[in-house]
């Protein structure tokens, strides 16, 4: 099945369940050129004769697995984007995917408007914004990804689902604290230079959750962020607006004031270009 | 990001589709708000249905609304508010300075008696 329009982007459908794949196909040839295979070996075969701008995987394939494939893909430059599919989304597989270079991850079933949103994404991101796997052990992730916001949104996603276990209390909490610390390592210690890398540990003990997040910066002082939300009396929440307008910067600084709120502890090393967050879980 | 923009009553809503959180969709929406509170729009109404969570590059576009309105004596209404984002106002105390009402007929309703 293929869209009308040469220029549009390509995209290769793996995936064994046949009414699903011909779902998918449908729905994607309103967009793009797609093409389908049923198995991972037909897969490979498409994939070794045609430059896909992205590959819409299904992990559980028979005989060669999504995961085999994806271990086979050409490693170098202009590689598909890979978006695996899977109802297998315990952290082990997860982390495999990641680890393999997948894009993004989407856990069957799913609504096909979230298929439609994932593909024109990750087809709209920027290629070289590769997350790299230091550790893909469940109770300790690390990683190192590029100082760019865009990867923010993947990055709180893939790492949430590590924690899809949890009380959705806990999980809102630290994805949003984690998120905001993601953005300012980002922001503030990497300059959103691409090039600069946050190296992202997060350690699963019995009793707690750790993350720790290091930005390439020089690192601040407490007391230097009289703009920040941290400084204003409780019935003043706007004062710190105030002295970023003299500073000529735009309001903001509000995120380290509402992790503090939504995390058990917030240590900084003595440069502040290292941050860990504690969430304890009983 | 889309963000709609009605105008109701004299007073302009503004409808983001999609959560507020900083990396595109935040920056995204400051721009909007900006741009229609800088062109003279006193009161802004903001339709927060389809924002399922908000950090605080959200509420930075907010409290920047809020800012350049405020100058001019207006105000930044926020409506379907959910349990995140109340939680996240709460959280930055910031529920003591945009308020938020049940509905955009409320909201009109009270602009329509000041």
């Amino acid at each position: 099945m293929k869209a009308s329009d040469p220029t549009a982007k390509s995209i290769l459908v793996v995936e064994d369940d046949r009414g699903l794949r011909l779902a998918l196909t449908r729905l994607l040839a309103e967009d793009f050129n797609v093409d389908e295979a049923a198995d991972g070996t037909e897969a490979l075969a498409r994939l070794q004769s045609h430059a896909y701008d992205l590959v819409l995987l299904d992990l559980g394939l028979p005989g060669l697995s999504g995961l085999d494939l994806l271990a086979q893909l050409p490693t170098e430059s202009p590689s598909p984007r890979i978006v695996v599919m899977t109802a297998d989304d315990t952290p082990a597989t997860l982390l495999r995917a990641v680890r393999s270079r997948a894009w993004d991850y989407i856990v069957k079933p799913f609504p096909p408007a979230t298929i439609t949103d994932i593909v024109k994404k990750a087809l709209a991101a920027d290629g070289s914004l590769a997350i790299e796997v230091l550790s893909a052990r469940p109770e300790w992730v690390e990683l190192l990804v590029p100082c760019s916001l865009e990867i923010a949104d993947r990055l709180q996603g893939f790492m949430m689902r590590l924690d899809a276990d949890l009380p959705e209390a806990v999980r809102e909490s630290v994805g949003y604290a984690f998120r905001e610390l993601l953005c300012n390592a980002i922001e503030w210690g990497g300059k959103l230079d691409a090039n600069r890398k946050v190296r992202i540990a997060c350690l699963r003990a019995r009793r707690m959750l750790v993350y720790r997040i290091a930005d390439p910066g020089k690192g601040f002082t407490m007391d230097g962020l009289t703009h920040s939300a941290i400084h204003n009396a409780p019935d003043r929440p706007l004062d710190h607006v105030a002295v970023r307008e003299d500073m000529g910067i735009r309001a903001g600084g509000f995120g380290i004031f509402m992790v503090r709120s939504m995390v058990d502890e917030l240590l900084y090393n003595e440069a502040h270009n290292e941050v860990v967050f504690v969430k304890y879980l009983d | 990001m889309q963000v709609r923009q009605e105008t109701r009553g004299g007073h302009l809503i503004l409808t983001p589709d999609d959560s507020l959180m900083c990396g595109g969709r935040a920056e995204q929406f400051e721009a909007v708000i900006m741009e229609v509170a800088g062109a003279g729009q006193r009161h802004l109404i903001v339709d927060l249905a389809s924002v399922a969570h908000i950090d605080s590059g959200g509420m930075r576009a907010l409290v920047r609304g809020h800012m350049s309105v405020s100058k001019q004596g207006g105000r930044v209404t926020l409506v379907n508010v959910n349990g995140n984002v109340r939680r996240v106002l709460h959280i930055l105390r910031l529920d003591t300075v945009l308020p938020v009402c049940e509905s955009i007929d409320a909201v009109l309703t009270g602009l329509a008696g000041a």
